[in-house]
């Protein structure tokens, strides 16, 4: 028996007589759209932008509406802020989006670089996407529901749980098709260099500490603006 | 120069050495269509970076490091081609690699038995089998040239067991 090397060496001769990658399927090829993995996350994202942007119009419209509500107006303000941050935050993920695949990284640097943006800001951007889908779910309400200035939703709380049902569930949906890639990522990176996934690991878990502080910020800041809202709301 | 200009020139780079793409999608695919598929997303990607080649390096190596960053990184793996499992209890049962119509049997068997290995070491010991050097090997991987040279003795090990 051959050696691989023969066997190889050998049958180069006969791959390189294969001619279906020829000019036409060149040209062809790069007018086509990507089928990679990197090239589909761009549409959540733009339907995140898209809520971001119409909640922000939402509460812009409302703003004059609660003019003399000042919980009401400081809700309204302060989602207004977190909606433009998400649109330019999503806006730049784009943009990374897209020259991903375009590095020039080896192998190692490339599979790194990915895990690292997909434990990261694809998270941020995942919790931003589902975030969207709930303020401009809340900025029609706020704007169906507004009687001189009195926010006339009497079943804020049960519509707050409803909010945050959906928004897991975006999160989680979104996390689970993303998971896969990930494992995807991180065995080609356990068989490259293992020592490196365990450093990386490491690292991450430092900034789920951060996200969980974060979290727990963003999640006293609902609960009282819940009780802002009930406090001003017409029953 | 305009884009016109540059298609053609690509076209042209890629037409001399698109070897290296039917090398890469053969190792990487199971069967005709997600090889189809394949060479159309390598190609893809080689055109979206061309631009930025910055000739560093020698064409062909940044063609297998886009290549392979592509086949490894960019496709997600169909069931017809499950991801290998890293923990040896989990592990899937392997997928018979169909054969390459107009290949001899021991190449034939060759590829079946690369077809075992996981997503790094085809990889690796495809740029190995085409007389890539350590430093090149390097270049693409990332890896050290020590490290490269003990994976490729236990990918050499596994293709024996694998093809006696």
């Amino acid at each position: 028996m051959n050696s691989i090397e023969e066997i190889w060496e050998n049958g180069n001769q006969e791959i390189s007589e294969d001619k279906s990658l020829n000019e036409s399927f060149i040209r062809d090829s790069i007018s086509k759209t990507s089928i990679s993995i990197t090239s589909k996350l761009p549409k959540t994202i733009w339907f995140g932008v898209a809520a971001s942007l119409g909640s922000s119009l939402a509460f812009i419209y409302n703003i004059s509406f609660y003019s003399n509500n000042s919980s009401i107006l400081a809700t309204i303000c302060f989602l207004l802020v977190l909606s433009i941050t998400m649109v330019v935050f999503m806006l730049v993920q784009l943009r990374i989006i897209k020259n991903m695949d375009t590095k020039e990284y080896d192998l190692h640097k490339l599979l790194q670089y990915k895990i690292k943006y997909f434990n990261t800001r694809l998270k941020f951007t995942r919790y931003s996407v589902a975030l969207s889908i709930v303020f401009v779910t809340f900025g029609i309400n706020l704007t169906m529901e507004n009687g001189d200035g009195i926010f006339e939703l009497n079943k804020i709380l049960l519509l707050s749980i409803i909010y945050v049902f959906a928004y897991l569930i975006m999160v989680y949906l979104q996390k689970f098709t993303h998971d896969i890639y990930l494992k995807q990522l991180r065995n080609a990176l356990y068989n490259l260099k293992e020592d490196t996934l365990t450093s990386l690991d490491n690292e991450l878990k430092k900034h789920r500490r951060i996200v969980k502080i974060i979290g727990i910020i963003i999640g006293i800041f609902f609960i009282a603006g819940i009780f802002l809202l009930l406090l001003n709301t017409k029953v | 120069m305009n884009n016109k200009n540059l298609e053609d020139i690509f076209v042209k780079e890629i037409s001399d050495n698109n070897g290296i793409i039917h090398k890469v999608c053969n190792i990487y695919c199971n069967n005709s269509e997600e090889k189809k598929d394949l060479m159309q997303e390598i190609t893809l990607q080689l055109w979206r970076s061309f631009s930025g080649f910055k000739q560093k390096s020698k064409f062909s190596t940044w063609m297998y490091k886009i290549a392979l960053n592509t086949a490894i990184t960019n496709i997600r793996k169909s069931k017809r081609n499950p991801i290998q499992e890293y923990i040896s209890d989990k592990q899937d049962p392997p997928i018979e690699k169909e054969d390459i119509p107009d290949l001899d049997d021991e190449l034939n068997s060759l590829h079946k038995a690369i077809a075992k290995l996981n997503e790094v070491e085809k990889g690796i010991i495809l740029l190995y089998l085409e007389k890539k050097t350590y430093a090149e090997i390097g270049e693409i991987t990332g890896l050290s040239e020590k490290n490269i040279s003990v994976k490729i003795v236990r990918i050499k090990l596994k293709l024996k067991k694998l093809l006696t």
